[in-house]
């Protein structure tokens, strides 16, 4: 693949993406958002002034991030593990963000829960890197660990939404993964926090790259390798974390977004970057706005619609000629 | 001696009585509502098991817990021998789980302010408390239509704030609400407790909002600057969540919002 | 050069070596072979440092060591010349490639004759290209010591000969090379340097001093004929 129709898919995307960022912001369950598109120039204090400031432009940063951290994890963890099949939450984060949303909900009647889930899944994912040790890392007994410890902590979440039946339902909502109406941080606080970790991300490009060699080829780097293995764990753990702290647990778009990225430009992961920020965004954007107009006035869980969605992909994917299935 | 003899023949005949007509109606609620309603009517002695969330009157609080409908401790309702398990219709699914312990199922349905008169009726048949249950119907009747508003207002009544959960049309406090003379914004929503959108309540554009459990509100009060808030203390929730012989104070707690 | 000396091994009750000495000379192509489970590859780590033996001492004059194991997993979805460029992306910092970076890969692959491939997808290669691109990896990355463990195994007679002659002409420039064959005529062929190993000794010498009778024998149990004619060696199995 040469490197101008690389540049032109990410362009393409670049398109997506705003068209995804403008439905997502603007349009309603029945009309296109002109008059809101009009009205963001001169907010106010009247009822689309606030729709547009507390509601839509906080909904969209946090889709925003929450695409591209996890597209980005999940990119990493595929390339560090080299299993196509590797998710963001495989360091245990599902389970440490999970005990971490249930425990503020019991104990603090769900204050802060995002918070609380973003704590819990690093310190799970902290324990598992840890539990694995740097000297002796392997991404088999990484990926085992992170497996022990989200059935360990699910059955935790399942005791404890068996024996709380009065708040099954909120528990429910919660962990099945939707934007997050208040994580704690202010959105600005959130973006930049959000690019620092982006800007980290762009770092280990060139890396990855190098890394996609054999790792025994060149003995006197096979030590520094697994540093950098780690270290992309640790930093997909972070992004993983972000997408906890903006949206909870959402599955899927961190296994989707890398294989339709892989399949568009390649493993060239200086590319690989933009595209998967990109899709991933898209992907979180598109949802977000068709769980907003679909039963509108209800709220279906944001996780619900992208599993809908994700779950056929996926499977396209796998049965696709030369898919997951025929690697 | 003859006196004595026939005092103590006519107390073994009330002792065994009483024990007969005991053993004969043997009741398990697992509805706090339930238990609240089978106070009210006096047959709370017939009551030997509750579950773990019935904490009203405070006398139900020292009844022998057999868990809750979802979280059944079958063992224990075994031991107790019920004749009947009380349920009410949200935890209707709970009803075979009796099939095999030999006591029976009885689901009552309490989603509107008529349908908890019947139950209470209902209830009065099944327990012998007929009287008792007219009078407690007539008494909760008289005193819902002595309080009404004549100002009606637009009420959001938020059972949740993380998710958004409010109350459709099947709840029965939309119905306590209307009866009160209130609007409930939300009633026209065809469902009981339905999560919505933070969009969709900003054009509610309500009067009062009334929030059940109070949780992170930063959202609320960013959408709703200017608007009256009001989070239920505990035990005002217990009031007027449980459909029950209480009503007419949550009829009254709604009227003079 | 990269010497051994004194290399005592051992894995509980079994032992590999007992006071093991070898160098590998630049300039020569060193063969090692012998029955499986003898410790050839474990010989190679040992060899490439990544392995330490208590007393044992590994001298080299090596820059950059290049070590190819038997199985090489290799990523989907680039094409040949991406593969090799990745040998590059080693600084955090550089996002792009310099041209001279570029040019370099195209010599090698020129010199490999590889050219004509460069824009083949990696999975779609067949393994004798695979294995030349991973020659072509060593020769970008700057290694000057090749340990290769059985490069040529799955391998096609023609790429066979192709792969050694390569790895001739590299030795020839000054290049230490060690590699791990089954092929004893491959090896007679083109080795300069032999080490065979069996379950309790390592014998080891020259061309001539080590294909005889009598060695072949002792490593592999079974009866070879061995003639020399014009300084070649033709072996047959006498059984």
């Amino acid at each position: 693949m040469c490197k101008s129709k690389k540049i032109f898919t990410i362009f393409i995307l670049g398109l997506i993406f705003l068209i995804a960022l403008y439905l997502a912001t603007f349009a309603g369950h029945n009309d296109f958002g002109l008059s809101l598109l009009k009205k963001s120039f001169a907010l106010g204090n009247d009822t689309e002034s606030i729709l547009l400031e507390v509601l839509r432009f906080p909904r969209v940063v946090k889709a925003v991030i929450a695409g591209a951290c996890l597209a980005l994890s999940g990119m990493m963890l595929q390339a560090v593990s080299k299993n196509p099949l590797a998710e963001p939450f495989i360091t245990g984060i599902s389970a440490g963000a999970g005990l971490g949303i249930v425990l503020s909900v019991l104990l603090f009647s769900g204050f802060a829960y995002s918070l609380f889930g973003f704590v819990g899944a690093l310190l799970a994912s902290l324990f598992v890197i840890l539990f694995c040790g740097i000297g002796k890392f392997s991404v088999t007994k990484l990926i085992l660990t992170g497996l022990s410890v989200n059935m360990f902590a699910s059955s935790i979440i399942s005791f404890i939404l068996l024996t709380n039946p009065d708040r099954t339902y909120v528990l429910t909502y919660l962990l099945t993964g939707n934007i997050s109406e208040n994580t704690g941080l202010s959105d600005l606080t959130l973006f930049v926090l959000f690019l620092v970790i982006l800007a980290f991300s762009a770092l280990m490009m060139p890396k990855m790259n190098f890394l996609r060699l054999e790792d025994d080829f060149l003995p006197e780097l096979k030590n520094r390798r697994k540093v950098y293995n780690v270290v992309l764990i640790v930093l997909s753990s972070i992004l993983a974390g972000m997408s906890v702290l903006t949206v909870g647990i959402l599955s899927f778009v961190g296994i989707i977004a890398p294989q339709i990225s892989k399949m568009l430009v390649g493993v060239d992961y200086r590319y690989a970057f933009f595209a998967n920020v990109l899709i991933g965004a898209i992907f979180i954007l598109l949802s977000d706005f068709v769980a907003r107009i679909i039963i509108y006035p209800l709220q279906i869980p944001l996780g619900l619609v992208i599993a809908f969605v994700g779950a056929p992909i996926f499977v396209y994917f796998l049965v696709r000629k030369g898919g997951l299935l025929n690697d | 001696m003859k006196k004595f003899i026939s005092k103590f023949l006519i107390s073994i005949m009330v002792v065994m009585f009483a024990v007969d007509f005991a053993s004969a109606k043997t009741f398990v609620s697992l509805s706090p509502a339930l238990t609240e309603i089978m106070y009210a009517i006096s047959a709370d002695t017939d009551l030997v098991g509750v579950s773990t969330e019935c904490n009203y009157p405070a006398a139900a609080k020292q009844k022998t817990k057999v868990g809750n409908a979802y979280y059944l401790n079958k063992e224990k309702v075994l031991e107790l021998h019920p004749d009947y398990v009380l349920l009410a219709d949200g935890a209707a699914s709970a009803a075979q789980k009796f099939d095999k312990i030999g006591a029976k199922p009885v689901i009552y349905k309490m989603n509107s302010v008529n349908s908890i008169y019947d139950t209470i009726l209902a209830m009065g048949q099944l327990t012998g408390k007929v009287d008792n249950s007219k009078k407690v119907v007539a008494n909760l009747k008289s005193q819902v239509s002595a309080t009404k508003t004549s100002h009606p207002k637009k009420i959001l009544y938020l059972i949740q704030l993380n998710p958004l959960i409010t109350i459709g049309s099947k709840s029965f406090i939309s119905d306590i609400i209307k009866t009160s003379g209130q609007k409930s914004v939300t009633a026209d929503l065809m469902a009981f407790y339905p999560a919505v959108s933070a969009e969709y309540i900003l054009k509610l554009n309500p009067d009062v909002i009334v929030v059940s459990t109070k949780s992170d509100n930063t959202l609320l009060k960013k959408l709703f600057p200017n608007t009256k808030i009001i989070y239920l203390t505990k035990e005002q929730n217990d009031l007027v969540n449980r459909p029950a012989t209480r009503i007419d104070k949550a009829v009254k707690f709604f009227a003079e919002l | 050069m990269i010497s051994v000396k004194n290399l005592t091994l051992a894995f509980d009750e079994k032992v590999l070596y007992e006071g093991l000495d070898f160098t590998a000379k630049n300039g020569e192509l060193t063969m090692i072979t012998g029955l499986n489970g003898t410790g050839k590859t474990t010989l190679l780590k040992i060899i490439s440092g990544e392995m330490k033996v208590e007393g044992a001492e590994v001298k080299s004059d090596c820059q950059k060591i290049f070590f190819l194991p038997q199985k090489v997993s290799y990523p989907v979805g680039i094409t040949l010349f991406e593969y090799i460029l990745s040998a590059f992306y080693s600084n955090c910092f550089k996002w792009f490639t310099t041209k001279s970076e570029k040019e370099k890969v195209l010599k090698t692959l020129d010199t490999l004759e590889l050219l004509d491939r460069k824009d083949i997808f990696v999975e779609k290669l067949s393994s004798g290209e695979l294995q030349l691109a991973n020659l072509a990896v060593a020769l970008v990355s700057g290694a000057d010591c090749l340990l290769l463990d059985e490069p040529t195994s799955n391998l096609d007679l023609k790429n066979q000969v192709k792969i050694s002659k390569i790895l001739k002409n590299l030795t020839k420039k000054g290049m230490t090379c060690v590699m791990i064959t089954h092929d004893l005529n491959l090896a007679s062929e083109y080795g300069d340097y032999f080490l065979g190993i069996s379950k309790n000794i390592v014998l080891q010498g020259n061309r001539g001093e080590f294909f005889t009778k009598e060695n072949l024998q002792k490593i592999f149990g079974l009866t070879f004929n061995v003639e020399f004619e014009n300084e070649k060696i033709y072996l047959k199995i006498f059984d």
